[in-house]
């Protein structure tokens, strides 16, 4: 039996065929006008498909919106949290994607209407879209532990979970810590940005207490069951490098905070700390719940085709990155993956052309445990049409161990993926 | 052949359209890159369709197995650098032999070859597509 190609319209239910009902306004747009594309975040997943849409279409009209005048990596923030590396080597410009013909406006998204395809901002200005990408990162879930906002606002709760000011003030306080100091982190339950990122903080963070302050402790809470990412590596290392310093709490998930006493408190602990840092619980950035695209069943995450990205929700809304509902991981290489696969999916519709039916995502992250070793995790997953999931392929996983030539590997990665993403 | 020509004016496009790179090690690979003018014409007023081509077993128009190719090599350079060219200790892809690129992936599938990742990825991708990723980056000089 010859194989046959599947009929086109057996996709009618997984999002396809709205691709394509859009594109037959799409190819009305095109005759009058170039297809406008509206991307919110220029992260991983905004800047990367907002260049390669016009990498592969010069014809596509590409606005790109983000409230910082500079990208802060969090990929490397571990290591300036460390003490590793330094602010400045986290910092990348975005000057080079004006070049690729992207429009920047430097403005806060606040305001979709999706009838008419605007996307409204901070300042005001009303951004008309064929298509609207949101690649925003996640927004935390503050209110749901007692105490951190105000904790926060003190300056002596840090989540550090987004590159920034917030990594530094954790390095400051770090720096601070008298010797015999507690560090208490903190990460929430699954799904969350970077799983495997709380483990490499610890480990970095050990890294620095050896050299400075070696009769120091750092204690995990973790909402995870178990080291969750990289398990036996991280084990492994913290034996090997930091033997007593760590000490690994699953099931703890934190409930309250006291800043005036410096006390986290678990389901389970009070623990007294020195410095504080908690990773609060997630979901997709504000502008996803204005523009009505956080459907999964929780109201947290945005359930997404997985051809075009297009939101289950809401027509002609796309998402990226962390923000989205999915079995992938919440990483800087499967956002800069996932922009790719819209991208060039959105480039196939807006030319009357079918998108390929079987994207594949890669990921790989790389994470440190001292500062001349790091190990990787990597997975393959192929959309399966039929099951409108991405699907595991086999022998994916983390390396038993971290060692020299994958912190090489984990250097080269940083440099190609900013590459990617910003150059 | 066709196929990952297109592709691959495609990728040297994408990076001549960059007037300046996050890198100065990266500004040097550019600038070397071919003029790929007539393949992205090509690419805009639609592939010819005279050739089915099989992905998971399905066949699909010529211009579905052109993105799909064209995305997975994007795919790539997260870890192997824009264009093929890597910025670090990575391996580069750009300009290296087919046959050796096809070779490379099927010993890391069977474990022939050791690797930190790459058995990982090997697996999860087909032979048609090693070689369409192999030709593709083999023909980035």
């Amino acid at each position: 039996m010859s194989m046959q190609r599947r009929d086109f319209l057996k996709f009618s239910a997984t999002g396809l065929a709205a691709a394509l009902a859009g594109l037959s306004t799409s190819r009305s747009a095109l005759a009058a006008a170039k297809p406008r594309v509206v991307v919110v975040g220029a992260g991983f997943g905004g800047a990367t498909c907002a260049k390669y849409l016009r990498l592969w279409d010069q014809n596509i009209e590409v606005t790109l919106v983000e409230p910082n005048d500079r990208f802060y990596s969090c990929p490397m923030s571990n290591w300036v949290i460390g003490g590793i590396r330094q602010m400045d080597d986290i910092i990348k410009s975005y000057d080079h994607l004006p070049g690729y013909g992207i429009k920047m406006v430097r403005d806060t998204a606040v305001g979709v209407d999706a009838d008419k395809r605007i996307l409204t901002t901070a300042k005001g200005d009303k951004l008309p879209y064929d298509r609207l990408i949101l690649a925003p990162g996640v927004e935390f879930m503050t209110d749901q532990i007692e105490g951190y906002a105000e904790g926060e606002a003190a300056g002596k709760v840090l989540h550090s979970w987004k590159a920034g000011p917030q990594t530094l003030a954790l390095r400051k306080q770090l720096e601070a810590m008298p010797d015999g100091g507690v560090f208490v982190i903190a990460s929430p339950p699954p799904p969350g940005r970077c799983v495997s990122g709380p483990y490499e903080r610890a480990s970095l963070v050990a890294h620095y207490f050896k050299q400075h302050k070696p009769k120091s402790k750092i204690i995990m809470l973790d909402g995870h069951f178990d080291v969750v990412s990289k398990g036996p590596m991280f084990k492994a290392a913290w034996k090997k490098y930091y033997p007593g310093m760590i000490e690994h709490r699953p099931y703890n998930l934190v409930t309250k905070v006291d800043h005036k006493s410096m006390v986290v408190t678990s389901e389970f602990e009070d623990v007294k700390a020195d410095v504080i840092n908690i990773v609060p619980k997630q979901r997709a950035g504000a502008i996803c719940g204005i523009a009505g695209v956080r459907s999964d069943s929780a109201g947290v995450w945005c359930p997404v085709d997985g051809v075009t990205y297009e939101s289950r929700r809401v027509r002609n809304i796309h998402v990226l990155g962390d923000s989205v509902a999915s079995n992938m991981p919440k990483s800087a290489h499967v956002s800069n993956n996932q922009a790719k696969i819209c991208a060039a999916a959105l480039v196939e519709i807006f030319n009357g052309r079918e998108p390929d039916p079987y994207p594949v995502i890669g990921s790989t992250s790389y994470s440190a445990t001292t500062d001349q070793t790091s190990g990787p995790i990597a997975v393959v997953m192929r959309y399966d049409p039929d099951k409108e999931a991405y699907i595991r392929q086999p022998m994916g996983g983390a390396a038993p161990e971290s060692d020299e030539i994958n912190f090489h590997y984990n250097l080269a990665w940083f440099e190609n993926i900013w590459a990617e993403t910003l150059g | 052949m066709k196929l990952n020509k297109y592709v691959t004016c495609l990728l040297a496009a994408a990076s001549l359209a960059a007037p300046a790179t996050l890198l100065a090690a990266d500004a040097t690979v550019v600038a070397a890159i071919p003029a790929p003018a007539p393949a992205v014409a090509d690419l805009k007023a639609g592939i010819p369709e005279e050739k089915p081509c099989l992905i998971a077993g399905w066949e699909n128009p010529r211009s579905v197995c052109v993105a799909h190719t064209k995305t997975i090599a994007a795919t790539c350079l997260i870890c192997h650098g824009p264009n093929g060219r890597s910025l670090g200790a990575i391996p580069s892809l750009a300009g290296q032999d087919k046959a050796y690129l096809v070779a490379a992936m099927k010993d890391f599938k069977s474990g022939k070859r050791e690797s930190t990742v790459m058995q990982k990825y090997a697996v999860g991708y087909s032979d048609q597509e090693y070689e369409d990723l192999a030709e593709l980056f083999a023909s980035i000089k």
